[in-house]
Formats: structure tokens, C-alpha cells, sequence
């Protein structure tokens, strides 16, 4: 059997499948005037999910494809911002997976969005596999289409996990690549580095508190200053080392700084309309004890 | 009794009106229901030879009325004038009322609307069932035709109502289809028309077979963690097979999507045994390569 011949005859299709909901055309309401050779009494099955397909297994991908976006990413694709409010589009793939691992699907969404929109690959595919997971399948199979599955990354773009350069530049990536990367990543053993944990913890609430800030808009834009913090992270995880293993960055591990004006405590906000993660109040907290430690760049 | 629809005589002694300005051409914004009933009416209009004038001196409509109802412009038209029309061109009016029934719900009408215009004209002439070799046509085309339907579109109860609405276009245009050279080719562009006017297409045109890779056996017997890419495999090969020329794509279609066997392939599309050979491999030679493309051996580029 040729590879060909193999793969057309996985794609024999069911007799009677169960189709998604929302590949269903609007029915037409009841018609009992049909042709008479047509059984009138026969419609079929109702829609619901596609018979024997997993949802769930899309949700773990995406998870697994999120951590390793943020882990190998975040420390170059969250440097470069095109305003104060928003990032470039690497940054805002990144964004996109970072708030889908703090549970802000629609965050998630709108960032994965405006990264696709500019033509980015990967968030596309986060896209796909978003809506896969949520059982939208028609959706899913439109950002597939999205994905430009012909282009190939060059060789020196390229690098695995756990290779010297632990950077890899998913600009250059294929759905091919990110499938490689998701099923080395999927470990349950995965351990994130303090980059990872400071930027997952600051990320989600500085995201959240730009709904407020913008009341006319539904929309999570990053607090203006949003840049200049995650330039802090970056400034401090490279200063100290980025190590694995701890859980947060902890400040009475640095140096003595010399003193600062105070700075301003965050007044604390009512909730905003998405989801908060659990422990935003600690979170918080946390940002500030962190912010208060470091000498600031003007 | 004469069963097919035969074309309307000259009255004797009635000199045929001078044709008038030429038919135009039906509008963009018209439905694939609407087309499907429109376009056998106009078939017929222009083979009959009657003008504009004629339709509107027997029917007693305005000649705008019947212009715009020939073109498929302005509101959807009330079963009473399509109803007349076809009557003046001797239409079989069963089929032509469920197609028109079927093209009022695309356009929105309302059920009410739909059933008024319905009960003003009681059907009692024309045969309830098509003639009988139709019928025996159609009972060999009804599982392959579902078959091919259901590939590009999923969900049954609307391949169901394609199925039916081909049914009854090939009843109506059934005189054009047994002198056509070969009536399965007819009846299989017909199916084949409204199945590409309700599919999906890609961007660039071709009809979007990638929610088929959701109803695979395939995936059907994949644990979950292989599922995705199972998935991506099918997707994968069904956007590479959506780009193959209409015949090879069709064969694909029946052959390794559905099972057929090469003979009845023959049948269903109407063409040579031969030729299902043959494009089945050309169409295997056509996804191979842009599959699995070979590395540039470094020649003169292409």
C-alpha cells in the first residue's frame, strides 16, 4: 500500500454520523411535501457532538501548546509592544496563551484574534484548537484553513526544547511544528520557570483591570503601564537567573535597593465582568510587594 | 394519457407573436432553491418559442410581472403566477409546487404566508407521480446520491431535501433528460450543481470537504489523545483532494470516501468504466505530490 492509499482509506466516512450542532443548517420547519420517492419520515439523527470525537483531548493540547508558548516565548515575543497598550503580534499570541492558562477564554480569544488577524500562524492555531475544544467545529475548521499549512520553518530557526537555545521562533512555525512541540511539552512532570510563574501571575489581573478602565469596551486591553511592568519581570528574571522549581519570584531573596518614592498602592477594584483567576487579591498583593522591591527604569 | 410534458401547440390560425427583446439572465442575489425551479422554467420558456407577450395575454399578468418572475427579481413570487406560468408551459405542477414551496423558505417567507398562497389554487390536474421510468431511474440514484450529498453535506435531513428537490427538477426537465445523449450524466450535473450551490467553499473556490474529517471511521475507532491527529491527517487529505478537477474529485468522493466499487461509479456519474480507472489513479498521482512533495533535485526550476 502506498502512503497515499493509506491515508484514503482512513478517510472512509461513517454511514450515519452524529453531526456538531453547529455544522446543522437552519431546518427549514415542517415539511410533509416531499418527492414520492423519498422517505418523508426520515430527517435523521438529531446534532450533537461528532460521534466517538473527544473534545477534551483538544482542551489538554491547547493547554500543553499554551505552557509552551509562554515558557519559550514570553522573554522575547512580550519585549516588543507597537503602543503602550498593545503588543506585537508574537506578544499578543503570547498574551493569548497566558490568559487561557489563567481560564480567561475570551481574553484568550480576543488576543489569539488580533495576532491571527496580522497573520500570525501559531495563534491561528490556538484558535483551531480552542474551538475544537469547545466543540465548534465549523469555527475550528475556519482557522485551520487560516493556518498556512505549506509554509516550513528554516532549519536555523528551528530548535528544540532543552537544546542550547532554548528560544524558538515560532514566527516561522507550521501546525506541524506546534504539534511536535505540544506532545514534548505535555509532560505532567513540567515545572514552570520564575519568568513563567511572575509573568502568569501579573498577566491575568493586569488584563482584567483594563475592562474597567475602558467601561465602553468589552474588550481586555492591558493598564498603560503594562509594558514598562513586564519589562520589570523581564529585567528581573534576567538579572537573577531564571531558574525552575521555585513557584514565585521571591523578594526577600534580592539584594537591599536603595529606597524609592512609595509606590502607588493599587486601589482595590470591584470585580470585573470575565472571570478573575482565584487568587487575584493575592496576586495583587504580590505585584506590589514585587514592584516595591525594584529599582525602577524611567 | 401523455405522461411527459410535451411542448404547448399553436393554436390554429394564430400567427406566433414577434419574439420580443431577449430573456436576461437570472439575478445574482437568487437562492439555490429558487434556481432550482427558475432555471427548468426558463429551459422550457426558451424552447417553446412563446415571447413575453404571450405568457402575459394567456396568464392575464402584467408583461413586468412576468419579466421579473422569469429573471428572479424583485419580492419571491406567489405560487399563483408561478403556477401560471408553468401551467401556460405545460409544467408538471406537483414538483413544481414543492420546489416552489421549498425556494419560499429559503426566501424567508413566512409559513403563513407560504400556506395562503398555496390553498388560492387548488392542484387537481397533472399527475401526482413522475412517469414511471423516472421512477425507476431514481430508485438505482437514491442511496448514491445521498452518499455523495451527505460527503459534502453532513447532516441528513438536508441532504435529504437536496436529494428530493433533484428528484423533482429531473421530473420536470425529464423530456430534456431522455434526449439528452446520456441521462445519467444529466441527472448527475443536476445533483451535482445543487450540491456545490449549498457546500461551503474555500478561499479559493473549491468546495470545502474538511468537516468530513470529523465523521470518519477511522477517528471513529482512534482513543482520544491520537484523535487530533487523525483529524489533521483527514483534513489534511480532504483539502488536497478538494483541489483535484471536478471528475477525479467526484470519483474520490464514491470510491474511498463512500466505498463504491468502480462499476457503480460508472453508473452513478455515467461515464466508462475506463475512466474511473483513470482518474482515480491521476487523482492518487495529483495528491501524492502535493502531499508528500518531492525536495528540488536542483534542476532548472519549474
Amino acid at each position: 500500500m502506498t502512503p497515499i492509499d493509506e491515508l484514503l482509506a482512513r478517510v472512509r466516512l461513517l454511514d450515519d454520523p452524529v453531526v456538531p450542532a453547529d455544522v446543522v443548517p437552519d431546518a427549514p420547519g415542517e415539511d410533509t411535501d416531499t418527492h414520492p420517492l423519498l422517505d418523508a419520515a426520515s430527517p435523521g439523527p438529531a446534532p450533537g457532538p461528532g460521534r466517538g470525537w473527544d473534545s477534551e483531548t483538544a482542551g489538554d493540547d491547547l493547554t500543553n501548546l499554551c505552557e509552551a508558548v509562554v515558557a519559550h516565548t514570553a522573554a522575547t515575543s512580550l519585549r516588543n509592544f507597537d503602543t503602550e497598550h498593545l503588543p506585537a503580534p508574537p506578544g499578543a499570541r503570547t498574551l493569548g496563551c497566558i490568559l487561557q492558562l489563567a481560564q480567561d477564554e475570551e481574553g484568550a480569544r480576543f488576543w489569539w484574534q488580533y495576532a491571527a488577524g496580522a497573520g500570525d500562524d501559531a495563534a491561528s492555531y490556538c484558535l483551531y484548537l480552542h474551538h475544537l475544544a469547545h466543540g465548534e467545529i465549523a469555527l475550528a475548521i475556519w482557522w485551520q484553513g487560516q493556518t498556512r499549512t505549506g509554509t516550513q520553518p528554516d532549519p536555523e530557526d528551528a530548535t528544540l526544547p532543552g537544546a542550547p537555545e532554548p528560544m524558538i521562533n515560532l514566527d516561522a512555525s507550521t501546525p506541524t511544528m506546534l504539534r511536535v512541540l505540544r506532545h514534548l511539552v505535555g509532560s505532567a512532570e513540567r515545572r514552570r520557570t520564575e519568568l513563567v510563574s511572575a509573568v502568569m501571575d501579573y498577566v491575568p489581573s493586569a488584563v482584567a483591570v483594563g475592562y474597567l478602565d475602558n467601561p465602553d469596551f468589552e474588550i481586555p486591553l492591558p493598564r498603560a503601564d503594562f509594558a514598562d511592568h513586564i519589562g520589570i519581570i523581564l529585567a528581573v528574571t534576567a538579572v537573577y537567573g531564571d531558574k525552575t522549581g521555585t513557584s514565585r519570584c521571591h523578594p526577600a531573596r534580592w539584594p537591599r535597593l536603595p529606597g524609592r518614592p512609595e509606590y502607588p498602592r493599587t486601589r482595590r477594584l470591584p470585580r470585573p465582568k470575565s472571570s478573575r483567576p482565584r487568587n487575584s487579591r493575592h496576586i495583587l498583593a504580590d505585584f506590589d510587594t514585587l514592584s516595591s522591591g525594584l529599582l525602577l527604569h524611567d | 394519457m401523455n405522461s411527459h410534458p410535451m411542448l404547448p401547440q399553436w393554436p390554429e390560425g394564430e400567427p406566433p407573436s414577434r419574439p420580443g427583446r431577449k430573456l436576461g439572465p437570472v439575478a445574482a442575489s437568487v437562492g439555490a432553491a429558487h434556481r432550482a425551479w427558475l432555471e427548468p422554467v426558463r429551459i422550457r420558456f426558451l424552447a417553446s418559442g412563446l415571447t413575453v407577450t404571450y405568457l402575459s395575454e394567456r396568464t392575464g399578468y402584467a408583461k413586468s410581472k412576468i419579466s421579473e418572475l422569469l429573471r428572479g427579481i424583485g419580492r419571491y413570487p406567489r405560487w399563483e403566477i408561478a403556477y401560471s406560468v408553468m401551467h401556460v408551459l405545460d409544467m408538471p405542477t406537483w414538483p413544481m409546487r414543492r420546489l416552489w414551496r421549498a425556494a419560499a423558505v429559503e426566501a424567508r417567507k413566512k409559513p403563513a404566508w407560504i400556506d395562503r398562497c398555496i390553498e388560492k389554487v387548488a392542484l387537481s390536474i397533472g399527475p401526482a407521480l413522475p412517469p414511471v421510468d423516472h421512477r425507476g431511474f431514481m430508485e438505482g440514484k437514491k442511496r448514491p446520491y445521498m452518499a455523495y450529498t451527505r460527503a459534502f453535506l453532513p447532516d441528513a435531513g438536508q441532504a435529504h431535501r437536496l436529494v428530493d428537490e433533484t428528484f423533482d427538477v429531473l421530473w420536470l426537465r425529464w423530456h430534456e433528460a431522455l434526449t439528452s445523449p446520456n441521462i445519467e450524466r444529466f441527472a448527475w450535473r443536476v445533483l451535482r450543481q445543487a450540491v456545490m450551490a449549498r457546500t461551503p467553499h474555500t478561499d479559493d473556490g473549491r468546495p470545502d470537504l474538511r468537516a468530513a474529517g470529523f465523521n470518519t471511521v477511522a477517528l471513529n475507532r482512534t482513543p482520544g489523545p491520537q484523535q487530533l491527529a487523525q483529524i489533521e491527517e483527514s483534513m489534511t487529505l480532504l483539502q488536497a483532494m478538494s483541489r483535484l478537477p471536478d471528475q477525479q474529485l467526484d470519483v474520490m468522493v464514491l470510491k474511498h470516501m463512500r466505498g463504491m466499487h468502480d462499476a457503480a461509479i460508472a453508473d452513478v456519474l455515467g461515464v466508462p468504466l475506463a475512466s474511473v480507472h483513470l482518474a482515480d489513479r491521476y487523482a492518487k498521482q495529483q495528491l501524492t505530490n502535493a502531499i508528500y512533495p518531492q525536495p528540488d533535485p536542483g534542476g532548472p526550476s519549474q
